[in-house]
């Protein structure tokens, strides 16, 4: 009982943690945010090089203000369906914590919304969906403006071994 | 001890310069004693004596210490200013923790000099504080003080284990000429400077050992200690020791740890072992009596009267004939000072001058090339080539778009031609600041020959031509252990062992030379040696053996030779300490192909062989073409590209409707589609309508099919990032003139793709 109490304590300060700002963006029908803190910052669609050899969500690599990075579909990546890119598609490059150090990569999602400050009171833990959806990139769900937000755990989304792991595919 | 603080932070401030004082001061350099003294006098004027008591008795010691360094009255004038040296920063930990006394190494190392020299050493052990766990306390007053300041500390690191590979080289040449005064002296500053600054950031370890090299080699430079063998391992097992302190310093930097307590016993043991067995040789030099007199501050009788006294107040004479002097008021101190200092400059002249004439030179027009220099992060060189090079790029779409280029202007076309001369002049400096000569790398290499020399008992004489030569430093460290193993198999499996070599009349010592150079633009490193040679039907046989080469099949010389880099191959008879493990050569061969480079090998029996690396002049940047494959572009590395062809439709084959080959007049090379390996789309589907390019790796052609080439260009290589670094068939990327990313083909792995 005290055991359980202790659990749900921690649980509680955790989420507490990830009060903050997050950004905001759409992919589908749903809604995410990413913690701000993260972003470096929101760019136009632009010309991708396709990396032969890796998984279909990695779209390949853009030239930014000189250095190569790489980007990603968030869509492909969440296996939901495809869509061509628009007007309001944008880039969000994002800094991930990689194994050695901080690393530039970019998001294609369907369009940016907002910045939004989400209280700790109002996340929750990511219920548990089964074996068929897998729950490790998200942080929490957010109550927010009579919706909820996905809250990701961009640095387990964009993991190396996320990208270069399935090289074996392409080989 | 009192809480009573004597005006703290002013003492800590004049004690900071005394300490700073202390390091720099120079055997002999009298002004600088004297400035010390005069800073020593501030310090007792703040320091009140009734407050603290103990600290105001140790300036008073040091006065007198420094009085009798200047006085020459000390047996061993380095060890007085180690005792200085103690003292001063004994005083700044008591001051900073505001304690006095404080007990620790610092204070022990203190009485334990002052005992050796002589000096009071009774009052020494009665004044000497209960010595508490003088570890800890050594290891703590060390940590305050690397950790407040880590980047004083890091740099310290870093120019300390500049110096070990300085001493280690220049041991090695005294190894050759044991009695090479400059020699010594090129071994013996190093160790006095890192000393001292280990002394000044309390690292007790560290300065203790350095100490101790140093003093010994301190009795060589008198000449009263002979450089032998035994001298030069030993100071070689110190290096060895104060590297892995500096290793353990550096962990304990990054993890905040505190320092490891190295067990330094035997190495000391040895030191004082080898310095009481050295034997006592009067160094020549004048008599200061002798000195005075000419400059006529005394007269011969006086002199005659002083050194009368000076018999008959003991025997042997231990009074100074410079203290007699001044007591009979014959002299003041000042100018018995001044007497000395002649003493001191003339010394040299007479003795370090004479031994080193041809290195002077060298010397001298080596510090005249030096220039001024700042030192500056990496990271930040790397964004400035990064930039540079997309200001060129910049600068190119400019000048390409079509409404500027519409305009007919002189005046434009003048400011754009202009601009672009100062963009890539800008280019080209940004790219050398990345460059370093190649030469500290060699001088790694000079240890290493060394110690297999000695190892495998052969007689090894190294030469190192062309250290100025620049490289890329990104590619300093990935050649370096290419390198130590080419110079391991020139050393272990080359060169023949003394008696061998004479019984085939070359001389008993063999010759290994490491050559850096510019050739057409790459740099060659060559390991050559005048040895054995390989031996041709030894390799032949082993590949055989290992099925590399069918029974009766023909290869040429080449060939042959080249077999060492296969996978598994080595052909020492025997497992050695040294090399003959069978990894390695074909470790080598990548490692120089990774980095766009070759290895080639030229062997003759009996004669030695050459190991020539051809790299790059650097990482950053390539010549390439630029390919299209469908709507996809690719860089290709020009220098491996040997033709492009179209090929007649009689001169394409299917094998077994699979594989492709082509013939190129008589040869058959297999084909390979960059669509197919790499799955895009829509590339050319037929040969003989797109372009075939045979491009060669690793002595292996093949034809790469594309749709055309667009052009050949420059590119700057850049990283895909961790997430795309082990992606098969790429190198890099590039940023194109239309500012998109471009793919640069590594043609190791499409060839190990196109064999999955």
């Amino acid at each position: 009982m005290a055991q359980a109490a202790r659990q749900l304590q921690q649980e509680n300060n955790s989420l507490q943690e990830k009060e903050g700002k997050y950004l905001t963006f759409t992919l589908a029908a749903e809604d995410y945010g990413l913690e701000i803190l993260k972003v470096r910052e929101i760019i136009g669609m632009m010309d991708i090089t396709a990396v032969p050899q890796t998984p279909e969500y990695v779209k390949g690599v853009i030239n930014l203000r000189g250095r190569v990075i790489p980007v990603i579909d968030l869509r492909l990546k969440f296996g939901l369906e495809a869509a061509e890119y628009g007007e309001r598609t944008c880039i969000i490059v994002v800094e991930v914590q990689s194994e050695l150090g901080p690393v530039q990569m970019g998001v294609v999602v369907d369009s940016v919304s907002e910045v939004l400050n989400i209280n700790g009171d109002d996340i929750e833990p990511s219920p548990s969906f089964g074996t068929k959806l897998k729950t490790q990139y998200i942080l929490g769900i957010a109550k927010a403006k009579g919706s909820i937000k996905i809250l990701l755990d961009i640095d387990k989304v964009l993991t190396s071994e996320e990208m270069a792991g399935l090289e074996s595919l392409g080989s | 001890m009192t809480d009573q603080a004597p005006d703290n932070r002013n003492l800590i401030e004049n004690l900071e310069g005394l300490a700073l004082k202390v390091v720099m001061l120079e055997e002999g350099d009298l002004p600088g004693l004297g400035s010390f003294l005069n800073h020593l006098e501030t310090v007792q004027k703040i320091l009140d004596a009734e407050t603290a008591p103990e600290a105001a008795l140790l300036v008073q010691r040091l006065e007198e210490v420094g009085n009798k360094l200047i006085l020459q009255e000390l047996a061993s004038a380095a060890q007085g200013q180690e005792l200085l040296s103690h003292g001063v920063s004994l005083l700044l930990t008591w001051t900073r923790e505001n304690k006095f006394p404080a007990a620790g190494e610092a204070w022990t190392a203190y009485c334990r000099l002052s005992q050796e020299l002589g000096l009071g050493g009774t009052e020494g052990a009665a004044e000497s504080p209960p010595p508490v766990d003088e570890e800890a306390a050594a290891a703590s007053d060390a940590e305050t003080i690397i950790f407040e300041d880590p980047e004083l500390t890091n740099n310290f690191i870093t120019e300390a284990r500049e110096h070990l590979e300085g001493i280690e080289s220049g041991l090695v040449h005294l190894e050759q000429a044991p009695s090479d005064l400059a020699a010594i002296n090129a071994v013996f500053r190093p160790f006095h400077t890192i000393k001292g600054v280990a002394g000044f950031l309390n690292l007790a370890q560290i300065q203790e050992l350095s100490h101790e090299v140093e003093s010994l080699l301190d009795e060589a430079r008198a000449g009263r200690l002979q450089i032998n063998a035994a001298t030069i391992d030993l100071t070689l097992t110190a290096v060895d020791r104060l590297k892995e302190m500096l290793d353990d310093l550096q962990e304990a930097l990054a993890d905040k740890r505190p320092l490891r307590i190295f067990n330094l016993q035997d190495v000391m043991d040895m030191v004082h072992a080898l310095q009481s067995g050295s034997e006592i040789k009067e160094t020549p030099k004048r008599q200061l009596g002798e000195i005075l007199v000419s400059k006529g501050e005394i007269s011969d009788s006086d002199l005659q009267g002083a050194l009368k006294q000076q018999k008959v107040e003991s025997r042997p004479p231990t009074t100074p004939i410079g203290e007699i002097l001044v007591k009979e008021g014959k002299v003041t101190p000042g100018k018995v000072a001044r007497a000395l200092v002649d003493q001191l400059t003339e010394e040299k002249p007479g003795t370090e001058a004479a031994a080193i004439p041809a290195g002077m030179e060298g010397k001298a027009a080596a510090d005249a090339q030096v220039a001024p220099t700042v030192k500056i992060d990496l990271a930040k060189v790397d964004n400035l080539v990064n930039l540079m090079g997309e200001l060129v790029i910049a600068q190119s779409q400019v000048r390409q778009n079509p409404k500027l280029m519409g305009i007919s202007d002189q005046k434009l076309e003048r400011d754009l031609a202009q601009m672009s001369r100062i963009t890539t002049e800008l280019q080209m400096i940004s790219m050398s600041m990345r460059m370093v000569p190649i030469g500290q790398t060699l001088r790694k290499m000079v240890r290493l020959v060394r110690d297999l020399a000695r190892k495998s008992k052969k007689q090894v004489e190294l030469h190192i031509e062309g250290e100025e030569t620049e490289i890329d430093r990104n590619m300093v460290e990935a050649i370096y252990d290419p390198l130590v193993h080419l110079v391991r198999n020139a050393v272990d499996h080359g060169l023949e062992p003394p008696k061998e070599r004479e019984a085939q009349g070359k001389p008993p010592e063999g010759h290994l030379w490491l050559r850096a150079y510019h050739k057409g633009g790459n740099v060659v490193i060559d390991i050559e040696e005048d040895g054995r040679g390989l031996d041709r039907d030894r390799i032949l046989a082993k590949a055989t053996e290992r099925g590399l080469v069918q029974p009766g099949e023909q290869l040429t010389t080449t060939q042959i030779d080249h077999l060492i880099f296969e996978p598994g191959f080595s052909t020492a008879e025997k497992v050695t300490d040294i090399s003959g493990r069978g990894v390695g050569m074909d470790v080598v061969r990548l490692t120089i192909e990774k980095l766009q480079g070759k290895v080639e090998i030229h062997s003759r029996p009996k004669e030695g062989s050459t190991f020539s690396i051809r790299l790059p002049l650097t990482l950053a940047i390539i010549d390439g073409l630029l390919v299209k494959v469908g709507k996809e572009r690719y860089i290709l590395p020009a220098v491996s590209v040997r033709e492009t062809l179209r090929p007649a439709p009689e001169d394409y084959f299917t094998v077994q409707g699979q594989g492709e080959i082509i013939r190129v007049r008589n040869q058959i090379i297999p084909l390979l589609r960059l669509h197919r390996l790499f799955r895009t789309e829509n590339g050319e589907t037929h040969p003989t309508k797109g372009l075939v390019m045979v491009v060669e790796y690793d002595g292996k052609q093949r034809g790469l099919l594309v749709d055309d080439i667009l052009g050949k260009q420059e590119v700057v290589i850049k990283s895909l990032g961790e997430a795309f670094q082990n992606i098969k068939g790429l190198a890099g990327g590039t940023i194109l003139g239309d500012g998109r990313v471009g793919l640069i083909l590594d043609l190791s792995g499409l060839f190990a793709l196109s064999q999955t």
